[in-house]
């Protein structure tokens, strides 16, 4: 009984690494979030406060499952920093590299970026001889006037990476879910609508800017 | 003996190197762009069943029930595209791919010209497209469509990537009929055309 008792528990000790939770530390690589379309609208100053958790409740603990090979769940592959931090620090960086500010303080002025995290998902497919890895990240994103309280820009986008190898761990694993990153942040940097949305805002901004300048200049011609 | 190992295990190297400059377009002029789009490799497919492939069947009845249990699969996928199959065989992927990508580099002031003209050679393949399963434990299906992107200097690639774009919306299988899977392919194979010319114009 003992011997038996003493090979579970070694088979238990040897898969140790597969249930319990793999922590991966993700984010966007320095060179991955570059100038795109948004880059050619006016540099304007936006407000991002943070990223609000909007992911299913099964999805929120993890951001993957970790199986054997009857497709039983092991354990859990989580992240050493909150999803959110991560999408929120995709963003600043996206837009910072089209030019743009960002800060966490509203001015009454300046456009107010919400992010809404819906999905940050990796998962895997196992073919005959092959696995494939597929990481997916959505947000709701829009934009508000904080002069009007209307949202002038709202959309979902997607990061998602797909990549088919003979296998791979946490190495794998932190690169797909790295690339799906990069793709949300590509994404985000080629969206037209959301570019003309800070085009309308930064015209509407200049031309309240003229109305002003000519109100002022009429008032000292007038005293 | 070892001579051979190091020499595999640099040849090894230099191609993976080589794989991994060609996966960024990089900052290169283009003077006059080629384009062409073939969809002769191009493959309607569901991804369902084969999702939530395990190695049970291996394990039960070695490689040669792996390989049955894998073609059962895709044959429970080949029925659940069945009813898709005419809807999808008349979507003209190809010329909204092609128009896509052509409009969007034309709206940037770079119009494409002929083979014979051109400097650099865009080639843009078709590859699978269809539904897919979106996880393993889920059960809603989101449009996919992958495309083999290759770029030529005269003879020399200076570009090839797989792009893999999948939609937004997920939907159960009941509840995609084939003008609704039409319609979310022609959306994204013009989202798929626009991002090439994106990744063209900002390289």
């Amino acid at each position: 009984m003992f011997k038996t008792f003493w090979i579970a528990l070694g088979a238990l000790s040897l898969s140790a690494c597969a249930t319990g939770t793999t922590n991966l530390s993700l984010g966007l690589s320095e060179d991955a979030a570059k100038p795109a379309l948004l880059s050619e609208v006016s540099p304007e100053v936006l407000v991002l406060k943070d990223v609000k958790d909007s992911r299913k409740p099964e999805e929120t603990a993890r951001i993957g499952n970790k199986r054997n090979g009857y497709g039983m769940v092991m354990g859990a592959i989580g992240t050493k920093t909150a999803p959110t931090d991560t999408v929120a620090d995709v963003i600043t960086k996206t837009l910072e590299a089209n030019g743009h500010s960002v800060t966490s303080t509203p001015d009454g002025k300046s456009l107010e970026v919400s992010a809404e995290l819906t999905r940050f998902w990796l998962d895997y497919k196992t073919g005959f001889v092959t696995v494939e890895f597929f990481g997916d990240v959505q947000i709701n994103f829009s934009l508000t006037d904080p002069a009007s309280g209307e949202i002038v820009f709202s959309d979902q986008f997607k990061g998602y990476y797909s990549d088919k190898t003979g296998g791979g761990l946490s190495k794998t694993w932190t690169r797909v879910m790295d690339a799906a990153l990069a793709d949300l942040s590509k994404e985000i940097s080629m969206s037209a609508e959301l570019m003309e949305a800070i085009d309308e805002h930064e015209a509407a901004g200049e031309t309240a800017a003229d109305v002003t300048t000519q109100a002022a200049d009429s008032d000292e011609t007038g005293a | 003996m070892f001579a051979t190992a190091a020499a595999v295990c640099v040849l090894v190297f230099a191609q993976r190197a080589g794989a991994d400059d060609l996966e960024t377009l990089q900052a290169i002029p283009i003077a006059a762009l080629s384009l062409s789009v073939d969809d002769s490799d191009s493959h309607f497919m569901i991804v369902y069943e084969r999702m939530g492939e395990t190695a049970t069947a291996a394990v039960f009845a070695g490689i040669i029930g792996a390989g049955i249990n894998s073609a059962i699969n895709a044959d429970q996928d080949a029925a659940l595209a069945r009813p898709y199959l005419a809807a999808a065989n008349a979507l003209p992927l190809r010329d909204i791919i092609e128009n896509s990508i052509r409009s969007t580099l034309e709206a940037r002031g770079m119009g494409l010209t002929d083979a014979a003209e051109a400097s650099h050679l865009l080639r843009v393949e078709i590859k699978d497209w269809g539904l897919l399963r979106n996880s393993f434990d889920g059960t809603q299906l989101t449009t996919f469509l992958k495309l083999h992107l290759i770029m030529k200097d005269g003879k020399e690639r200076v570009w090839d990537v797989y792009q893999k774009e999948v939609g937004k919306q997920a939907e159960n299988i009941e509840n995609i009929t084939p003008e609704t899977l039409s319609a979310a392919m022609e959306k994204l194979a013009a989202k798929s055309g626009k991002r090439v010319a994106y990744e063209i114009i900002y390289r």
